[in-house]
């Protein structure tokens, strides 16, 4: 230690500039490199908290369409997912069923029950994934199966399909 | 004179108080420096557009939230009024008239005038969305199918409801184009369509002011 600090060659001392303007030069590129790196993952997550809670919102909804009602209101009617599962039985139905939503929003619901003996996949036929993300928001459900009452628990997922340019 | 610039050169290689080595050092210094700073003083600029255009991009989600709000309710009753005041939003945006807001029956668009630049903001709206006020839904109807689409007066079988979606898809494309000192009205509304056997619900989201 002593051997440096007495050393009078002065080898650093004609660069200390440039040695101190580097340290800034890298800290400054370091510190904008964690602040824009930290902003793209904020602005991501924000992104996918958004279009979580646009999926969480549409299952809410479908989970409570009067249509889709059972017996009572906390129902889900199987026969009448069965009937949108299929469109070729009632094509209106399914028709009715997705105009409500806006044009531009493709998404496909699935429904199932919890021992997985029952599921119901509900599209409009034009729903083609192409490798674009899929965010998706599943809400507990009851199910009725059947005319004698008997209920199942399960599970009703919306699947929304982004667009390409988000 | 030759002799003369000798000793010049002569006097500049054999001075050893290392004044050319320090003017170098200081101006290579003074460079870094202003380079620097010029990258703090941009990145700090890019950072108040960034600012700005969360800014925006508050309102245009703010606007389409409110939107989806009153889709998603299962009942006509639901209505919403909604101030586009920006100085509800506590936001910066000193001049209302630089905020452009339009929605379309898809999208809500929001653009800033800032300095000559665009800021814009896009958000999808979730259900179908109509720029009309019910007054003009009911006389397009009325003036079509010779009924206005109510419960009491749904729309007769002899039409069957695609030329009623399809109609309304065409009259309610139109972007609205927002005065924001003025309210935005938000009701959700249907339409009621009977083919014979069954009366069919086409539920729309209104967006008036």
């Amino acid at each position: 230690m002593s051997s440096f600090t007495n050393d009078e060659k002065a080898l650093l001392e004609p660069n200390n500039d440039i040695i101190a303007t580097t340290l800034v030069v890298i800290g400054f590129v370091v510190f904008a490199a964690i602040l824009s790196k930290t902003f793209i993952a904020f602005n991501d997550n924000s992104q996918a908290l958004e279009n979580y809670e646009q999926a969480a919102m549409i299952a809410n909804d479908i989970a409570s369409y009067p249509p889709l009602q059972g017996s009572r209101q906390e129902l889900v009617s199987a026969q009448m997912l069965d009937t949108l599962a299929d469109p070729s039985q009632n094509s209106q139905s399914n028709y009715i069923f997705f105009h409500r939503f806006s044009s531009n929003l493709e998404f496909y619901v699935e429904a199932r029950t919890d021992n997985g003996n029952y599921h119901w996949t509900i599209n409009n036929g034009n729903t083609t994934l192409g490798g674009r993300d899929v965010i998706a928001a599943s809400v507990p459900v009851v199910i009725e199966l059947g005319s004698n009452a008997r209920c199942e628990p399960g599970t009703l997922t919306v699947k929304v399909i982004q667009n390409r340019w988000n | 004179m030759k002799k003369r610039k000798e000793v010049i050169t002569h006097h500049l290689v054999s001075d050893d108080s290392a004044w050319a080595d320090l003017l170098l050092s200081k101006t290579a210094l003074i460079l870094a420096t202003v380079i620097i700073l010029m990258a703090v003083y941009t990145f700090a600029g890019s950072y108040s557009s960034l600012v700005k255009k969360d800014e925006v991009e508050i309102i245009a989600a703010d606007i389409a939230s409110n939107i989806d709000s009153i889709g998603s309710a299962h009942s006509d009753r639901s209505t919403a009024c909604l101030e586009l005041d920006t100085e509800n939003y506590e936001l910066k945006l000193s001049r209302r008239n630089d905020l452009n807001i339009s929605i379309s029956s898809e999208y809500v668009f929001c653009t800033l005038k800032d300095n000559g630049q665009d800021i814009t903001a896009a958000r999808q709206l979730s259900y179908r969305t109509l720029t009309l006020n019910p007054q003009d839904l009911c006389n397009i109807l009325t003036g079509s199918f010779g009924a206005d689409g109510n419960i009491n007066q749904p729309i007769n079988s002899e039409f069957s409801y695609t030329d009623v979606t399809d109609l309304l898809a065409n009259k309610g494309n139109e972007e609205l184009y927002l005065n924001t000192s003025k309210e935005l009205y938000i009701k959700r509304t249907t339409v009621f369509v009977a083919d014979g056997r069954e009366v069919n619900e086409l539920e729309y989201v209104l967006v008036y002011q």
